[in-house]
């Protein structure tokens, strides 16, 4: 930092990622290595304000960490670590001469400086010039100094500042923007300190300030570049966050589409009268995918919305830091960008609600589709068990004739059997001798071997079908046709004696 | 490979490019031809540009 009593007229800010070591290192060493090699030949003590890069140390959260910092009188040389930034800054302290001039060779210094930096590969994060008006300049000129800067840097759409020397009335377009905000006095040694922003200038690669204050030095070295540091984070995070929700808006509006066209298909139209399983099956797998895509899409705006709250929490706590808290004080800076990031992350909210919505209506088409699958197999399931239930009764009826007609054959052979067996008996014995045997006892035997052959049959059938000879029906029908047989036998003898 | 080092490495290739076309723009010995090769030198720079960009947030937002 400036010693007492030297003046700082300018400031140039140089942001890297902190993980980015290498190029840190790089554009240290472009940038500071030559004023402290100056020094080293001139006192040799100034050797040891070389710096040496303490990367590992930690600032405390959301301040500036000065860490190293050389100078050559001209210019110093900072090396200062915020949260998730590293900056270099470069401090021009007000020489002999024009003060103007002093601008416009810092000026030309930096651009040489990005230039050599570009070759060189280092990648930049950010950066930020701050003119510094003296708090006298103001008190005796009014806002003069810093109508004479803004009106200096106000044209300058690219990044070309227009020279200090030319018109300066033509470079002051009434158009020009500036956010001012009244910082605390406390910071600047007291007066009526304030920062003036050239949003106009957005889109160029460097950012612009125009600080007056009679100390800065607090402002230039450590708060301003926790604010600054800040913006340009919530910057690049929202810039980002706005090309993933473009995305997610447009994939999400693909997606209702889809599911609505879906649910159309299913309720209304002719789909609806002739379902398929497996083409429903297809469309429960696509609704899945679907699903999976809205969560994932969910689940990227609920971490940008929390990223930009922890953000805006912490560039809330900067603005406090810095800015007047008086009633009547300004502070276009803060309320600028609380709205404009403000507004992104409520943008980001709407779509995270959206993308809720969107997943419940993908959770409910695939409902819809399970039901009518399932509805399909009910269906299917029912005519199934009305067709078993026909083939069963068939079944019986089938049975009941079987049996009917076993009955009947049962009979026939039983009156075939009958009939034949008496009239072979009485044949083969003889009419005059069959007469000794009452009809009674003729009946009874012949009818017993017709039971016996007709039940017989019938058993043996079904100790045929059940492959088993365990089967006493047919053991006693064989008993019957033996008995009745012996019984015969037994007749015609005691016959053949009577007649004899 | 992740998607930070795959966007280091499309860098590294944008950066042979465009200093491929300014070595065909120092050479060329027609105008028409050495416009056209400083044409493709800001194409390629704009790329580079745009992929620094992103990896800048990719950086600065893996954390989350």
């Amino acid at each position: 930092m400036p010693e007492p009593g030297r003046q700082i007229i300018a400031a140039h800010y140089l942001y890297l990622l902190k993980e980015d070591g290498e190029s840190l290192r790089k554009l240290w060493t472009q940038l500071a290595g030559p004023a402290a090699a100056a020094r080293s030949s001139g006192d040799a003590a100034g050797a040891a304000a070389m710096p040496l890069l303490a990367l590992d140390e930690e600032p405390e959260p959301e301040r500036c960490a000065i860490m190293q910092c050389v100078g050559d009188g001209d210019m110093d040389f900072c090396l200062a670590m915020l949260r998730n930034l590293a900056v270099i800054e470069v401090v021009r302290l007000k020489g002999a001469g024009d003060g103007e001039q002093q601008w416009r060779d810092f000026l030309r210094f930096i651009d040489g400086q990005r230039r050599q930096a570009m070759a060189e590969g280092i990648s930049l994060f950010g950066e930020t010039t701050m003119l510094v008006a003296p708090q006298e300049t103001v008190d005796a000129d009014g806002d003069a100094a810093c109508d004479l800067i803004s009106a200096r840097l106000a044209p300058a759409s690219t990044l070309e500042l227009p020279g200090l020397g030319e018109s300066p009335e033509a470079a002051a377009a009434p158009a020009c923007r500036r956010l001012a905000s009244d910082l605390a006095p406390e910071l600047c040694g007291g007066g009526n300190p304030r920062l003036t922003q050239y949003p106009g200038i957005e889109n160029s690669a460097v950012d612009y300030f125009v600080l007056r204050a009679g100390a800065p030095e607090r402002i230039v070295s450590t708060v301003f570049p926790e604010l600054d540091s800040l913006l340009k984070e919530l910057r690049r995070a929202v810039a980002f966050f706005r090309e993933q929700r473009d995305t997610i808006v447009e994939e999400n509006t693909s997606i209702d589409k889809q599911v609505g066209a879906l649910l159309h298909r299913q309720v209304v139209t002719m789909d609806a009268a002739n379902p398929d399983t497996a083409e429903l099956e297809n469309r429960i797998a696509e609704l899945s995918r679907m699903f999976g895509l809205l969560t994932t899409d969910s689940l990227m705006a609920r971490q940008a919305d929390k990223r930009l709250e922890k953000d805006l929490g912490a560039l809330r706590r900067a603005l406090g830091r810095m800015m007047a808290r008086e009633p009547d004080s300004i502070d276009d800076i803060g309320d600028h960008y609380l709205e404009l990031y403000g507004s992104e992350r409520e943008a980001i909210r709407v779509v995270s609600r959206d993308l809720d919505h969107s997943r419940q209506s993908a959770e409910a088409a695939i409902g819809v589709v399970r039901t009518r699958i399932e509805l399909i197999r009910a269906e299917e399931g029912s005519q199934l068990q009305s067709r078993t239930r026909g083939l069963l009764d068939q079944m019986v009826k089938l049975q009941e004739e079987g049996m009917a007609l076993q009955v009947a054959a049962g009979l026939i052979e039983f009156v075939l059997i009958f009939y034949y067996v008496l009239i072979s008996w009485e044949h083969l014995l003889g009419i005059e001798q069959s007469e000794h045997i009452s009809a009674v006892m003729r009946i009874i035997p012949v009818m017993g071997l017709a039971a016996g052959a007709s039940l017989g049959t019938h058993f043996l059938a079904r100790s045929i079908k059940n492959k088993t000879w365990k089967n006493p029906g047919m053991w006693i029908s064989a008993v019957m046709i033996f008995a009745s047989l012996a019984g015969i036998v037994l007749l015609s003898l005691s016959a053949a004696r009577d007649g004899g | 490979m992740d998607m930070i080092q795959l966007i280091e490495e499309a860098i590294e290739d944008e950066r042979r490019a465009a200093e491929k076309y300014r070595m065909g723009a120092e050479i060329a010995e027609d105008p028409e031809t050495r416009t056209f090769f400083e044409q493709l030198v800001s194409w390629e720079q704009g790329h580079e540009r745009i992929l620094r960009d992103r990896l800048a947030a990719l950086k600065l937002l893996k954390d989350e």
